[in-house]
């Protein structure tokens, strides 16, 4: 008789490599590819569209496609960023830097392997982060009752206001509007009715996947369209030159790599904070510790490799936050949370004691996604030179049609395409005048979360039972100075430049 | 991953500045600040919707820390953010990475008629069968946005609509 073992690792790990839990990995990976090399499509845009279609697949299936797509979205988005100056998602403003400089000195081949090593190196790292990190974040979350889970609902939402650096305030309002959408329904403790307008479906709430496919989807394309100009497109560079790095220059990307990789790694944990960020602050890091700092911003193949490396190793920390807290990483992990719910797993404290196989899963997923995207990365592909050349309006048609039948296949519902269509052109509304909907669409998953926690932290022992709270003090302390500390320290610096008789930077007089 | 559309020319010294949360310069001319006072209208529009409808919430049972007390909170801090963006964007000015890219006139057309195809679509959703509707909205989609050929208003349409209807109707069992 053959004695099997099982655990929760082997069960995890088994579940992924089901073939048609793997089928779905392939098929994420080239939409993801794609999503990344098409400049305009986000990845928060690609995975809530892919929300539409995901939900009626299996738990782990669809958390498969859509981690697959956030991964493979990750290197697609450099091929753009390195041939036409221009990032696929964000996350690659940094690859221009050094990558599109490459490209036009006829190293675009070296360009884009180096930067598909460099992204695998810090994925790796952001996907060990997330297995050393995530099951002790989570069993320490476990202590929190309501006025920690209060807390920590306010301290993520102010974290993802706090990076939308200058648009804090807006960000602010954003999110208290995504809290009040929240409302929107019955009261989570009474039952009562709350602003349902006499229109039987939002009896049950506002539905999040059609809000959230409106603001990233509907809404993003139409900004497009409204703001097109023809000819605008850049001719992309297709001399590819040298393929593959070799040793020595391998050796020399070691040290670059080592600080994209700490630097993406630590950022990555603080919640929000995405990867165009920590791209920036990595190429900045690698560039201060260079001895060739002049060539950095002119083709230096050390910027673009600690740039990618950082922007990438963020992943992990972002999704280790959110599963472990329940606090998204960035807006795509926001997007992500949304549909988890509907699977019924709650990411938050104690989503490992009731999925213990689930971490296993993750880990897996990641790194299956991330050895077969830089496998094909590393592929010579003349066809993806074609697809920059592909107009704009395929793309826009397709989204558009994407948008509406992914949101009729969720509830079979039309009254959901119109919601979607009505919160498409809210977001519209908030994209043209600065208010981001990152927080936006947080406050409205999170906001019963919010609500009842605080009502019952209140109902229990007043404000009180809020501030004797050693964790809730701290977690709230952190989001007010996240709040706070940027426009305080801009204030600081305006006051002292005036004082010295320095002129403060404006572009009227 | 910040929700800043992405950037068609990079400026590095600006990117590195935002990143670092430095000093930038602020634009202050007057479309701009009078397009913030519609972002403060809708604030405080919103924030005083929420305290007026709030009272028109039936609340069964005790009211203290009842149905009303969440929203009242929210519209109230709406009202607040309408305010401080009133001192920080209008009265101080704005990035100029958050001026938006300026609409066009064929961008308002082509969007118009998009839209009006959406709601065209969406009413005939259950009337026509999927794939004739589907066909028809995919060519007039293509061809209010610019696509002439007969690759991007036949043969575009019909590979879409195969695809779509394999994904979601033979892969998925959505009943579309």
């Amino acid at each position: 008789m053959i004695t099997v073992f099982t655990s929760p690792v082997t069960d995890g790990i088994a579940a992924v490599m089901a073939p048609d839990t793997l089928m779905i990995i392939g098929i994420g990976i080239l939409i993801g590819m794609l999503v990344g090399a098409f400049p305009g499509v986000t990845a928060t845009m690609a995975v809530a569209l892919a929300s539409g279609f995901t939900l009626t697949m299996e738990p782990t299936q669809g958390l498969a496609m859509l981690l697959t797509i956030y991964v493979a979205a990750q290197f697609g988005d450099r091929i753009p960023a390195i041939l036409i100056n221009t990032p696929g998602t964000p996350a690659s403003i940094a690859t221009t830097f050094d990558g599109y400089p490459l490209a036009r000195q006829g190293k675009a081949g070296l360009a884009l392997t180096t930067s598909a090593l460099g992204s695998a190196v810090g994925m790796i790292c952001g996907i060990a982060i997330l297995a050393v990190a995530a099951v002790p974040l989570s069993a320490f979350a476990m202590q929190f009752g309501p006025a920690e889970m209060f807390a920590l609902v306010v301290f993520g939402l102010t974290m993802m206001v706090g990076v939308s650096s200058g648009r804090i305030f807006k960000g602010l309002a954003a999110g208290a509007f995504g809290l009040f959408l929240a409302t929107v329904g019955r009261d989570p403790i009474t039952g009562d009715q709350r602003f349902t307008m006499g229109i039987l479906e939002l009896n049950g709430g506002i539905p999040f996947i059609p809000v959230i496919i409106g603001f990233f989807g509907l809404a993003e394309v139409i900004n497009q369209i409204l703001t097109h100009r023809k000819g605008k497109g850049i001719k992309p560079i297709s001399q590819m030159g040298q393929w593959m790095p070799d040793g020595k220059l391998l050796k020399r990307l070691a040290k670059p790599t080592a600080i994209g990789a700490a630097t993406g790694s630590v950022i990555g944990l603080v919640p929000a904070v995405g990867g165009d960020i920590a791209g920036i602050i990595g190429w900045d890091n690698a560039r201060k510790a260079s001895k060739k700092k002049h060539e950095f911003g002119k083709g230096s193949l050390e910027g673009l490799t600690a740039g990618d490396t950082s922007s990438t190793a963020t992943l992990g920390g972002s999704i280790t936050t959110t599963m472990a807290l329940g606090v998204p990483g960035d807006s795509v992990m926001a997007v992500m949370i949304g549909s988890m719910m509907i699977w019924g797993i709650q990411p938050g404290p104690g989503l490992f004691s009731s999925h213990p196989d689930l971490i296993a899963s993750l880990v897996t997923i990641l790194l299956i996604a991330t050895v077969l995207t830089l496998v094909l990365s590393l592929l010579r592909m003349k066809g993806v030179i074609k697809l920059l050349e592909l107009p704009d309006h395929f793309l826009w048609v397709v989204i558009l049609v994407f948008c509406m039948v992914g949101t009729y296949s969720i509830n079979n519902s039309v009254f959901d395409v119109f919601m979607m269509l009505i919160f498409g052109m809210v977001g519209l509304f908030m994209l043209r005048f600065g208010f981001p909907p990152g927080p936006a669409v947080l406050g409205l998953i999170l906001g019963p979360l919010a609500e009842s926690n605080l009502r019952r932290a209140l109902l229990t022992d007043g404000w009180a039972s809020i501030f004797t709270s050693p964790i809730a003090v701290v977690l709230l302390v952190i989001a007010v100075l996240a709040v706070t500390l940027p426009p305080l320290r801009q204030l600081v610096r305006r006051r002292k430049a005036a004082n010295e008789g320095k002129k403060v930077p404006t572009l009227q007089p | 991953m910040t929700d800043q559309p992405p950037l068609e020319e990079i400026d590095q010294d600006a990117a590195i500045e935002s990143a670092h949360h430095h000093e930038e310069p602020l634009v202050r001319d007057l479309p701009v600040r009078l397009r913030e006072l519609i972002a403060v209208a809708a604030c405080l529009g919103l924030g005083i919707w929420i305290l007026v409808a709030g009272k028109g919430i039936v609340v069964r049972g005790s009211a203290e820390l009842g149905p009303v007390f969440w929203p009242n909170m929210l519209g109230a801090g709406l009202i607040l953010f309408g305010a401080v963006i009133v001192l920080n964007n209008v009265m101080r000015g704005v990035r100029k990475a958050d001026v938006p890219e300026r609409i066009t006139t064929s961008g308002l057309a082509m969007f118009g008629m998009t839209m009006a195809v959406c709601i065209g679509y969406l009413l005939l959703w259950n009337v026509l069968q999927f794939w004739i509707i589907t066909f028809v909205a995919l060519a007039l989609f293509t061809l209010v946005l610019g696509g002439r050929s007969w690759k991007a208003v036949l043969a575009f349409p019909t590979v879409t609509t195969a695809v779509l209807h394999f994904l979601f109707i033979v892969a998925l069992r959505v009943p579309l």
